[in-house]
């Protein structure tokens, strides 16, 4: 309905595998420490995409990505029944972007090796961070040693598009550890990188443990200014800033990710996965054993949410503010009208001139400094249902 | 006249006033249980839903006794300090009154202050002690304090149940016995006393008086004496559920009169009706033009809605006389109105109205109460707000209205209590054991250090047990300064305060502790000081917002992102602009919620 910066549709599929060896402690996506019903989960998961198999409406299936959870967990042998279901059931695009999320600790040049011969062709390492006490505050299962090793495995796999993950502001880390963190990345010369701030999310173990004073609180200045060297890093290195929290040379960027910013849509498969088809949000249950009984019955999904046009307007400005594409002020024109256009502007011209935003054409863009306020600045822009 | 009895019920909130009233409806078939509403007396929602009754009204009802037939007016009462003259002036229309106590709660202090006031008026007082149904009632104990109270005799004590209906019969049969027929001459010209009117939006103002004296029929053309203004009884009648109408009515007799009046400000509380022709010349005794005495600014929190506010203030005028208000500007909450009102309640009440009756969404200011400011001159201002002080060289002194409070209390908080009024400045005057574990004190304490916290104060520190009651004893000097509130070095007039110079340091101090919690981090530190005149007395800073933004927005996140942010508007958008920061509405009535 409110298709956005692509001149035609781009759709995706993203799959849920909701098993872990043990939590992070800041996690708070639905995942079990335990690995029961693995392989009943994966028949669950084909029935559901049976279910679903219209949401996308025969769009072109261009990106594919199994997060998590670890799905680095997920036997080879369940991935190619996944991969065999999918091209069924589904128009894939033959060079589609297939990410897989791995954990360092699975990884192994056998484990590589296996998984080069299945449809995945991008892997996403979940390094977050070099140094031991950091790994051990946020209570990841690998060690430094192996975030090393893993690197350097998918590599030698001939994994060319690859990614991790770095997390910055863990109260462990020195500025200078985060300085040598971003060293090692760039010495392995992946070409992509998604950086977030640790958040202490309600109901995590984090925000329980600094509650009780067993571990040390988040500090927001610590943060900022790591957020700050990250981006400064970043772009002496010739990485574009391509959202708040990704970074890519130049025809590296995460095509899947890219649809949800981008107002793409994508099917959602697994536990507490999210859909969105342009019309309509969806989600599936958060639960193990009710989604493996339900999929292929009486359906996975849990909730729908139908937008409201003011709401379809808050989330374009809200994701587009954070990539490099900005907020198209002749794309909310031609989408949303005129008055909305000028609201937009309107609540935009005090973060201008605050320099916190700035324009080019008809485009938005977050300055550096506003790039540290994405949320306040987005919901200024916001428009009220009721106005 | 002889087969006539005026009464009313004197009764603390929840010792079930009206739950007995009810029970009197039923008995004498004046409404049958099946069209009952609970409590038909409280018509207005808010009253019903909290248990008070707000306004006093009238009704009228019918018994057949011992081979007669009796007329028994009940004139209900507001139960609340706030309107204790409106209280005094249905007592003056009554002959008896039924004091009604909760077994299990005892006598509170205001059913003292209210049962003196019928005592003084000779009426006729009928000790009920209800709720004895209940587990935890002590008939024994409380019996003995209503006999120390009013020095009865032990089975002049009616024991009762509003909600059974033990004990009902009982009770009427006390009024027909004991409560003396009114009297007064229906010969004489006409003294009618108002004592309480309401707005109809097809009628007008329905005025409700007790005939004293004389004889008023339809059509006569009346005067009433205090606003001086003379109308034609269009309609004259008597109360039961619906307006009864009648040609003619006489001494004793109670009822309303329609006259076309348009304004709730032409019929005062109090105020005398009587003939043009033939006039009395002596108005009923103790009328008073009742004053406000808590002042707060109220203002739209969408400034378009500045008219419809005033609107909404001019219809709730309409049965609120008491309700006064004038158009006022801040700086900080732009255009208002500055409100005066009986007391705390009448202005919780005003605000409730406003928002449920009206759909209005007010801030309220921090309230005060009238000062009186004396200038270098000689002359007298009345100061209903900070901001209204002469300048410090004018200013020659400051007098603040004090009160006279009565609190009763178990004896083992009044330690506690005594230490809350000292802090508040008051003054003990009194103290007396009603029995050996209750206790009642008399202080002599500033208004204005009611406004703020006492109350809930109060109750906490008696875990709810302290009753309270005051009444407004005069203007005192008082050493004031006016407390100013800055954020960035910008004074925020509505948060400006008048306070006694010794409490002004912990006030000032405690507000910017309140503030630095109430406003929320934005791009730039906040200073927050609180000064008198030029000198700083306090400082906090909210830190400046260092970093907000979410670093993860994939799939689910966005929609839960823009639900938050979007919440997050919507809080924005209600708040005011002073300077460069953004206050939140809560930050208004920071100084209601110090401690």
């Amino acid at each position: 309905m409110f298709n956005r910066q692509f001149k035609f549709i781009v759709a995706g599929i993203y799959i849920h595998i909701p098993f872990c060896r043990q939590k992070c402690h800041y996690c708070n996506f639905f995942s079990l420490a335990s690995q029961k019903n693995l392989s009943t989960f994966t028949d669950a998961l084909l029935l559901e995409m049976a279910a679903r198999k219209d949401y996308l409406s025969g769009e072109t299936v261009k990106t594919i990505y199994l997060g998590g959870g670890t799905p680095s967990l997920l036997p080879v042998e369940d991935l190619k029944r996944i991969a065999e279901k999918i091209h069924q059931l589904f128009n894939v695009e033959e060079n589609a972007e297939v990410t897989l999320e791995a954990n360092p600790d699975d990884i192994s040049p056998d484990y590589l090796q296996q998984l080069k011969a299945t449809f995945v062709n991008r892997l996403s390492i979940g390094i977050q961070s070099f140094f031991a006490d950091d790994l051990h505050y946020l209570n990841r299962v690998h060690d430094e040693n192996q975030a090393q090793r893993a690197v350097k495995e998918a590599q030698d796999a001939g994994f060319e598009k690859l990614t991790i993950d770095l997390i910055y502001g863990i109260p462990t880390l020195t500025d200078e550890k985060w300085e040598k963190n971003l060293n090692y990345f760039f010495e392995t010369g992946i070409q992509h990188l998604s950086a977030y701030a640790l958040t202490v999310e309600p109901r995590t173990a984090l925000a329980h443990l600094i509650g009780k004073g067993k571990l040390t609180a988040v500090d927001e200045f610590q943060s900022a200014r790591q957020f700050e060297m990250l981006i400064q890093r970043m772009e002496n290195e010739g990485f574009v800033h391509y959202e708040i929290s990704n970074f890519a040379h130049p025809g590296h960027y995460s095509k899947h990710n890219s649809i949800y910013w981008l107002g793409g849509h994508y099917l959602g498969l697994g536990p507490s996965a999210h859909s969105y088809n342009g019309l309509s949000r969806q989600w599936n249950v958060s639960n193990l054993a009710q989604y493996i009984r339900q999929a292929g019955v009486e359906g996975s999904v849990d909730e729908i949410e139908i937008l409201t046009k003011a709401q379809h307007y808050n989330e374009y400005v809200m994701t587009s503010l954070r990539t490099s594409w900005g907020c198209d002020l002749e794309h909310i024109e031609n989408v949303f009208g005129k008055i909305m256009k000028a609201h937009c502007f309107n609540e935009a011209s005090k973060f201008i001139a605050m320099q916190q935003l700035r324009t080019e054409g008809s485009r938005l863009f977050l300055t550096n400094k506003g790039k540290l306020y994405a949320d306040g600045i987005a919901a200024s822009l916001f428009f009220e249902e009721n106005l | 006249m002889k087969n006539t009895r005026n009464f009313c019920i004197i009764a603390h909130i929840d010792h079930g006033k009206s739950t007995l009233a009810d029970r009197l409806l039923q008995s004498t078939n004046t409404i049958s249980e099946r069209d009952q509403k609970e409590q038909v007396l409280d018509s207005m929602d808010l009253e019903r839903e909290r248990g008070i009754t707000i306004k006093s009204h009238a009704i009228q009802m019918e018994y057949h006794f011992e081979g007669q037939d009796y007329v028994l007016n009940l004139i209900d009462t507001p139960g609340h300090v706030d309107f204790s003259y409106e209280v005094s002036r249905s007592i003056a229309a009554c002959e008896g009154a039924l004091l009604i106590v909760d077994a299990s709660q005892g006598i509170q202090a205001q059913t003292i202050s209210n049962m003196y006031l019928a005592m003084n008026h000779d009426l006729e007082i009928i000790p009920v002690l209800n709720k004895i149904d209940m587990e935890s009632a002590m008939p024994d104990e409380v019996e003995d304090q209503i006999i120390e109270l009013i020095g009865c005799k032990r089975e002049d004590v009616l024991r009762v149940s509003a909600k059974t209906g033990f004990g009902v019969d009982a009770v009427l049969e006390a009024i027909i016995h004991k409560i003396p027929a009114p009297k007064g001459d229906p010969n004489a010209p006409l003294q009618a006393l108002i004592f309480d009117s309401v707005f109809n939006s097809f009628r007008g103002i329905i005025a409700y008086f007790r005939i004293m004296n004389g004889t008023l029929s339809k059509g006569d053309h009346v005067k009433f004496v205090a606003t001086e203004k003379e109308y034609h009884a269009d309609e004259i009648g008597v109360l039961r559920l619906k307006q009864f109408p009648k040609q003619t009515m006489s001494a004793g007799d109670v009822g309303y009169i329609i006259s076309g009046i348009k304004s709730s400000k032409e019929v005062k509380v109090g105020d005398t009706i009587t003939h043009v022709q033939n006039a009395s010349t002596i108005a009923i005794d103790g009328f008073e033009n009742v004053k406000p005495m808590v002042f707060a600014g109220i203002y739209p929190v969408d400034a378009d809605d500045y008219e419809e506010l005033r609107s909404s203030i001019e219809k709730l005028q309409l049965n609120d006389a008491s309700l006064v208000f004038e158009p006022e500007s801040s700086a900080a909450l732009g255009f208002g109105f500055r409100c005066g009102f009986l007391g705390l309640l009448h202005m919780e009440i005003v605000q409730e109205r406003l928002d449920r009756e009206f759909d209005m969404d007010v801030i309220t200011t921090v309230p005060n109460v009238q000062f009186k400011a004396y200038t270098t001159s000689g002359e007298m201002i009345e100061v209903h707000n900070p901001s209204g002080l002469p300048e410090q060289t004018k200013l020659d002194y400051i007098e603040e209205p004090y009160i006279i409070s009565q609190i009763i209390t178990k004896s083992e908080y009044l330690g506690n209590i005594m230490t809350l009024c000292i802090e508040k400045r008051g003054v003990m005057k009194n103290q007396v054991y009603l029995t050996s574990d209750r206790v009642e004190v008399t202080f002599e304490m500033p208004l204005s250090e009611i406004v703020f916290d006492f109350y809930d104060k109060l109750k906490s520190i008696s875990r709810g047990y302290a009753s309270f009651d005051y009444h407004i004893e005069g203007y005192q000097r008082a050493n004031l300064v006016k407390l100013d509130i800055l954020l960035n070095s910008e004074a925020v007039d509505a948060l400006s305060t008048l306070i006694h110079r010794d409490n002004a340091y912990s006030f000032g101090r405690r507000m910017c502790e309140k503030l630095r919690e109430l406003i929320p981090r934005q791009q730039f530190d906040i200073a927050i000081q609180a000064s008198i005149g030029s000198k700083i007395i306090a400082r906090e800073t909210v830190k400046a917002l260092r970093k907000d933004v979410t670093a993860k927005c994939y799939g689910g996140d966005i929609s839960r992102k823009r639900k938050l942010l979007e919440k997050q508007k919507k809080g924005k958008k209600r708040m005011r602009q002073v300077g460069n920061v953004e206050i939140p509405q809560t930050a208004f009535l920071a100084v209601l919620k110090l401690d």
